[in-house]
């Protein structure tokens, strides 16, 4: 009688290993699926940006048409950008983007009639929240990979991480500070 | 996150047994005095059916009887383009990938809720009088708040625990009342069976007491877990945006133009991000009824506890610290989050706001309110510290000491000119002395304790370099960072 309970207890212990093993590989999987689409949400953030500058190149233009160099310099980062196609190269491309945006933006304070014009101010608005998007989105793309990182790293999710190949993600850090100048759009 | 709302859900799921504990044991006490010893089952089958059709009721109505009931109407990205940008955003910052519903009410009073039980059928109503006072921050901090609601589950929660309520509460009044029209009834049921039935005097008392107490405790039970989701909510929108300063003063905006709510409802007053109920939330008073019958937390101990959160010294936020904040103003040790939530979690750096924070719509009530008052004789004098003294007409002294600093003022008959203010020999007299002295960790906002206990919130913006303490007097030397 006994080897029968103990050969039962055997087997559910066994049975909640499998269980706590599947658990813990799943909440692995999806936390690296989590880190992968909060990255592709930068992307998308940032493809918005280009998206918006081609409308507001043209809206300047009709008021300011003296200023062709700077509007020229954001249109030439943007195809930059638009081209960059390594991790680097992207971030270095759209953080100069991001500078000859700021410069287009402010020389908007010069030019009366243009701040008045209603699809400039439109544009604006929506500059800035593209800007604030794609922050946010590096912001939640940091926070996944912190949360997936401390799944492979902590006990004892770490066993299974390392058994199935989990590696740690890279969070999005700005190489140096000139990247970190947001683009002040004061009026 | 996850780790904390799953923490969090179950300390709700805790909240939830207790409730429904609370239910069966109120159905098998009143079976039991109906029909002793084996009428309890009879009681609790009775309790889970009657609770199981108002779940149903509350579940299949959902969303469109609330949103009728506020009167809101939808806003589509042409007529206020920054409220869908800012929520958009903040879906970014919390990883929402639905977007809610977003609806604005023809109402003055400053107010927003979240609505919605599952991820593709939510919504946000925000009032008119919110959209006219809040800058862009702002704006985006309450709705992170709404959106905490949302991705925390908060409303099918409050429904549920709600639906509880509600069945215990039934119970309780039809049994109550059929104990008074029971008693001809019970002669007539013991001379039908042969030895059972009839009222038993025991279990009747005990029936009766539990009937009495069950919806107060109950009562207590879902306001607590309403409060506990309120403070969740909070953190998680300063996380979210990484600016508790924004949520803080939205608040306080919030706060003083708090006005009656056309559209008031005492079912839909806990969804609201400020108490909707004047009664229950303008009042200052710690008293414990006030606290345990509140569906949110006191709103100037949510003020202090994100601002508080604003002052860590290396700007790195995390729950911890919130918690911290927590324990310090209220004084408690009761924590809405456990230690192993937090360490999960890790820190976040704090974000620094921009200086110019422009207004989306058009008032400006602080200039508005001191109008009022010049227009009604008041004597408006600026203090070096940034305070302007309202000096009311009846005022009879010739001097007046400044409510923050301390420092002396001279009331004059005509409108004192800014020399006078600025007068550096008006420091404080003798029988007011520097009795502290705290130093800056920061330039922005931080809290200290007065010797007499009172916490102190020392502003960025503060000119002095001394701050009186409201409660006891004492005048305390800030020195900077």
């Amino acid at each position: 009688m006994t080897t029968q309970v103990i050969g039962y207890i055997f087997l559910g212990g066994v049975a909640l290993l499998i269980i706590t093993v599947i658990a813990l590989y799943n909440g692995l999987v999806g936390g690296r699926n989590q880190v992968r689409n909060a990255w592709s949400q930068i992307d998308v953030q940032l493809k918005r940006r280009h998206d918006l500058i081609p409308n507001l190149v043209e809206t300047v233009k009709g008021y300011a048409s003296h200023e062709s160099e700077t509007l020229e310099a954001v249109i030439a980062a943007r195809s930059n950008a638009m081209q960059a196609s390594t991790v680097a190269d992207k971030s270095a491309q759209e953080g100069l983007l991001s500078a000859a945006l700021g410069k287009v933006m402010a020389l908007a304070e010069a030019y009366p009639d243009l701040k008045a014009n209603q699809n400039f101010t439109g544009l604006q608005e929506e500059i800035t929240s593209t800007e604030n998007r794609i922050g946010f989105a590096r912001q939640n793309y940091n926070d996944q990979v912190l949360q997936f990182n401390n799944k492979v790293q902590m006990f004892p999710s770490n066993l299974i991480a390392s058994t199935f190949g989990f590696e740690t993600a890279e969070s999005f850090e700005l190489s140096d500070t000139s990247q970190s100048a947001v683009p002040a759009v004061k009026f | 996150m996850w780790e904390l709302i799953r923490q969090n859900r179950r300390r709700s799921w805790l909240i939830l047994f207790c409730l429904a504990t609370v239910l069966v044991g109120l159905g098998a006490a009143i079976g039991l005095s109906i029909a002793p010893p084996d009428g309890w089952r009879w009681g609790v089958l009775g309790a889970l059916i009657l609770w199981a059709v108002m779940a149903a009721a509350a579940y299949s109505q959902g969303q469109n009887m609330v949103l009728r009931l506020a009167r809101a109407i939808p806003v589509n990205e042409d007529v206020h383009p920054v409220l869908h940008n800012v929520t958009e955003e903040m879906m970014l910052a919390a990883n929402l990938p639905h977007k809610p519903a977003l609806y604005v009410t023809d109402d003055s009073a400053p107010n927003a809720f979240a609505t919605g039980s599952r991820p593709n059928d939510s919504a946000i109503v925000i009032t008119a009088g919110l959209l006219q006072r809040l800058n862009r921050d702002e704006l985006q901090a309450v709705v992170a708040h709404e959106l905490a609601h949302i991705v925390n589950q908060d409303t099918k929660l409050m429904t549920t625990s709600g639906v509880m309520l509600g069945t215990i509460v039934m119970l309780s009044d039809m049994f109550m009342r059929s104990m008074w029209v029971g008693y001809g009834r019970s002669v007539r049921v013991r001379s039908r069976s042969t030895g059972k039935g009839g009222t038993h005097p025991a279990w009747m008392i005990l029936a009766v007491v539990f009937a009495v107490l069950a919806p107060l405790f109950a009562q207590l039970l879902h306001l607590a877990l309403s409060r506990q989701r309120e403070y969740l909510a909070d953190a998680c929108a300063a996380l979210y945006t990484r600016y508790p300063e924004a949520l803080a003063s939205a608040l306080e905006k919030l706060g003083s133009q708090r006005g009656q709510l056309h559209s008031l409802n005492r079912i839909t007053a806990p969804m609201y991000i400020v108490s909707p109920l004047r009664q229950l939330s303008q009042t200052k008073s710690r008293s414990l009824y006030r606290r345990l019958k509140g569906t949110h937390p006191p709103l100037e101990e949510r003020i202090s506890i994100l601002r508080d959160m604003a002052g860590v010294p290396n700007g790195e936020l995390n729950l911890r610290h919130f918690n911290r904040a927590y324990v310090k103003v209220t004084g408690t040790r009761h924590m809405p989050f456990s230690d192993l939530a937090i360490a999960d979690f890790g820190s976040v750096s704090i974000r620094h706001g921009k200086p110019d924070g422009t207004v989306v719509g058009e008032a400006n009530l602080h200039g508005e309110m001191d109008l009022v008052r010049a227009a009604s004789g008041f004597q408006m004098i600026p203090c070096h510290c940034g305070v302007r003294i309202k000096v009311p007409p009846s005022f009879a002294q010739s001097s007046i000491s400044c409510p923050r600093c301390g420092s002396y003022h001279s009331v004059h008959e005509v409108s004192p000119s800014d020399t006078a203010a600025l007068d550096p020999e008006l420091v404080p007299a003798p029988h007011q002395p520097v009795t502290n002295v705290y130093r800056r960790r920061s330039n922005g906002w931080e809290s200290f304790d007065c010797s007499c206990g009172r916490l102190m919130q020392l502003s960025p913006s503060l000119g002095a370099d001394r701050l009186r303490c409201p409660a006891c007097g004492a005048v305390t030397k800030i020195e900077s960072a």
